[in-house]
Order: structure tokens, then C-alpha cells, then sequence
């Protein structure tokens, strides 16, 4: 984001986000969502555009380690910061402990909706590693799923965050 | 897509300066949730944003003896998570963790919340009944008043003023707060009736102060001044909390979800009754 004098200079047209850990470069203009962003300009199809406007959860990033929507967010916000999609929170050889529980569980059917319900776990188990069924049903309340039903993403994140108490490792670590 | 240029500003006093500088053409951004729902909508975002984001003094809650000072740039999850709220009052730390989901709350700030001026949006009512005040700065200097006397589209139509704080004044001993709203389904919003009450007992136990504030879908937060006759001098108790919605439906705004809206009142009284008859020194009443 760049700072402008009252007599201004020209706004900028590109941003400069660290999107999963590599320097990025997205175009504008300010207030273009960040997802349409990431899908559009850096092919990171990870979070998904459906809605538009915040209720679904399918575009969920992390911004600077906060969960958020990623339709919600003007790209003039995201410069400078941290963006880390679901494709950042997946290991090189492998799935993290908490996709392998979502695997394991059955918690994902079509998978349209699973990249932002890993991301909005990964942001839970972050904040609490030790979760109630309750705190979970409570945190991804805004995570819509249309095939499993939820149980088996609840069961799966408290999987997850179970493994990392006996020290197999965080999800997404 | 919009064309709008988003300005950074390295601190207040240059926010003013842009603000007042490109006039009607300009407002501000501060979480900037609404202004992207609004762009999504088709509606109209302004061609200038100026945006309050990394000034500093902005953001934060600052406990003093008598009030809470809450920066305008603070985030709803901040205050979710902020021991001085939940101890200060349970229910508007309930309210806050209302707001959304946990993502709106990562990116919104209170003081968009309120500068948003939608009537769906939570926070009002509950800091209207919390007799919130704010402090707002112009080109004039610092000005506070009422949460329940601003407009937001007045600052916003003067172009030159900029919410800084809010200003919470500390519970007193034996009352409580509640807020309970009812929503569609999905949190769209196109069904939203919602109540904040604040209630304080006497030392025989009977509603001595009584703070009713109302929104929905169409008409913003209001007080409900009838109804907040009928609690005083009552009790804490079932019977109360129906004869007083019953009040609410009687007597709210012209044009307002009065069924809706007196539902939620029922609850937020129940709810702030039984904060109080768990407070230490305070006894049930039964059915009085």
C-alpha cells in the first residue's frame, strides 16, 4: 500500500504480498478481493470464489495468521503482508497431521469447500491446541459444507488436535 | 470494478488533512468489510478511501477506574479475546463473539462497525445500552458525545471527522448486560431483530435501572422508552421478561419487526436475570 500526500501521487497498480511463503506480485485495483487476486494472477486455486461475500468460508486464508475472507479483503490491504493459503499449509512429502485426520475421517466429499476448511482449522488449532467439540462446532460456524454433514470435520479437527497433545506433530506445522 | 484509490495515511492528523482535502469524494476504510460487501452488491464505494490501518493509536482497549477506552482500529476478535471486556461485562464479550464468524471478526474493527451505520450490524444496541460515548476528531480538534446522539452519516457528510475511541463506562455492582438477536439461517441478514438490555437492581432486589435498545433489519437501534418504565421497580423473573417484551411489541418504532423483536427482548432479559441471580448477594426472586 503506498502513502499519498494530499496532492497525490498515482496510486499504485500492483501489490507486493508474501503469498505461502514466496514474494508475489498481484495487480490491482485496490478494493479487487484478494482471492480473485491469488486464483486470477498467481494460479493458487486453493480458496474458492463462491459467494462473494464472506458467509461461506470456501476463500478462507490466513492474513498475517489471521483467519479471514479472502472476498473480503481489497488486495491495497494485503500488501505488505503475510498470505498463506492451503497449498502453504501442505508439507512437500505429504499431507500435514490435520489433512491426513481429514482424510482419515471422510471429512471431505466434493472438496469444493475443504481447502477453506483446512485453512479456518489450522487457524483454530493455532489459536487453541486443545479445543472442546463445542469450541470447534463454535469456530467453524462460517465454514459451509453442502455434502458431509459436519461431523466428520469436527471429528477429524479434534483428531487432529489430539495427535498434536501426544506430540505427532502440529497440523500444518 | 470500481476504480477506488486507497491512501494510506501516516497518522491522524494527515487523515484529516486528506479527508478534508478531497471532500464528499472521499471516506475512510477501516476494516474494510463493508465497503467490500457493498462493492460485491454493486453498490457504490467512493473513488478515495483513506485508510486508518497501522496508526497505531488506533488500536487497543485501555482500562480506566470508571470506563473502558476502546481504539476505533481494534478488531472485533481483539475485544472477543480481551480479558478487560469479559471481565468488565460477560455480555458484551457474548456479543462480540456474535458478530459474524471468526473471519469477519479477524477483519473488522469497531469502529467501522459503528461508522457502517447499517441497523443489522450487533454492536450498536449493546453499546448503546452501555451508554457508550465516543470521541471523534475533526480539523476543530477532539469532540464526545453520545453513541446514541452520532449519525454516522453526520461525521461522514461533514467529510472532515474521523471516529478515534469508544468509550465504555464500567458496570456498576449488581446489573448485568445481554444482547440476543434472531437471524436467518446463513447470516444474511434479510430476517434480524435484536435486543440489548441492561439491567441494575436496587438493594431489595428490584430493577432499579433498566436499559432497553432495540434494531432489526429495516430500523436501526432505538431505545424502547415504555418498556424500560415497565421494568422499574419489578423484579428479575420469568413474568417480568414477558410483560416487557409485550411492552416492545406494543409500543416500538413505526415500521419496525415488532413480533421479532420483542422474541428477542424475552431472551436478552432472561438472559441478563440470570447474571444478576448469579451474582453473589443477590437471591432469586421467584415468581414475583
Amino acid at each position: 500500500m503506498t502513502t499519498e500526500p494530499t496532492t497525490a501521487a498515482p496510486a499504485p497498480t500492483t501489490y507486493e504480498i508474501v503469498v505461502d511463503g514466496r514474494p508475489s506480485r498481484v495487480e490491482g485495483p485496490a478494493m479487487r478481493p484478494l482471492v480473485v487476486a491469488l486464483r486470477d494472477d498467481l494460479d493458487i486455486t486453493g480458496p474458492k470464489v463462491p459467494c462473494g461475500i464472506g458467509v461461506c468460508g470456501a476463500c478462507s486464508v490466513l492474513l498475517d495468521g489471521e483467519l479471514v475472507s479472502g472476498c473480503l479483503v481489497p488486495v491495497a490491504m494485503a500488501a505488505g503482508r503475510h498470505v498463506t493459503t492451503v497449498a502453504g499449509l501442505t508439507p512437500d512429502d505429504g499431507l500435514s497431521p490435520l489433512q491426513a485426520a481429514f482424510v482419515a475421517h471422510g471429512a471431505s466429499q466434493c472438496g469444493f469447500c475443504t481447502p477453506g476448511q483446512v485453512v479456518a482449522a489450522t487457524a483454530l488449532l493455532t489459536h487453541d491446541p486443545d479445543p472442546s467439540p463445542q469450541d470447534v462446532t463454535a469456530w467453524m460456524a462460517g465454514n459451509l459444507c453442502r455434502c458431509t454433514g459436519y461431523v466428520a470435520i469436527v471429528e477429524a479437527i479434534l483428531d487432529a488436535a489430539d495427535g498434536g497433545r501426544q506430540g505427532v506433530g502440529r497440523p500444518g506445522g | 470494478m470500481t476504480a477506488t484509490r486507497v491512501l494510506q495515511p501516516a497518522d491522524l492528523d494527515a487523515a484529516v488533512e486528506i479527508l478534508q482535502a478531497h471532500g464528499p469524494e472521499a471516506a475512510l476504510l477501516a476494516g474494510g468489510v463493508t465497503w467490500m460487501l457493498r462493492q460485491a452488491r454493486g453498490e457504490d464505494v467512493p473513488s478515495v478511501l483513506i485508510s486508518l490501518e497501522g496508526i497505531d493509536t488506533l488500536a487497543g482497549v485501555v482500562v480506566h477506574d470508571d470506563r473502558l477506552t476502546i481504539g476505533a482500529m481494534t478488531r472485533l476478535i481483539d475485544l472477543e479475546r480481551s480479558s478487560a471486556v469479559a471481565a468488565m461485562a460477560p455480555g458484551l464479550a457474548e456479543m462480540i463473539a456474535h458478530v459474524g464468524s471468526v473471519r469477519i471478526r479477524s477483519q473488522a474493527t469497531i469502529g467501522g462497525n459503528l461508522a457502517a451505520g447499517v441497523p443489522r450490524y450487533d454492536p450498536p444496541p449493546m453499546l448503546m445500552a452501555l451508554d457508550t460515548r465516543l470521541r471523534l476528531l475533526g480539523p476543530a480538534g477532539t469532540r464526545e458525545l453520545a453513541l446514541a446522539d452520532w449519525s454516522p452519516h453526520d461525521s461522514r457528510g461533514s467529510g472532515v471527522e474521523i471516529l478515534v475511541a469508544v468509550e465504555i463506562p464500567t458496570l456498576p455492582p449488581r446489573a448485568a448486560v445481554r444482547y440476543r438477536s434472531l437471524d436467518d439461517v446463513l447470516g444474511v441478514d434479510v430476517v434480524h431483530a435484536a435486543a440489548a438490555v441492561r439491567i441494575g437492581l436496587d438493594g431489595d432486589g428490584a430493577i432499579s435501572d433498566g436499559r432497553l435498545v432495540v434494531a432489526d433489519a429495516l430500523v436501526g437501534p432505538r431505545r424502547c422508552t415504555p418498556a424500560e418504565q415497565g421494568l422499574i421497580g419489578r423484579h428479575p423473573v420469568a413474568e417480568t421478561a414477558a410483560d416487557v417484551a409485550a411492552l416492545v411489541a406494543a409500543g416500538d418504532a413505526p415500521g419496525a419487526d415488532r413480533g421479532l423483536v420483542a422474541i428477542a427482548t424475552r431472551r436478552a432479559l432472561v438472559a441478563a436475570f440470570a447474571d444478576l441471580v448469579s451474582q453473589p448477594g443477590i437471591a432469586s426472586s421467584g415468581s414475583r
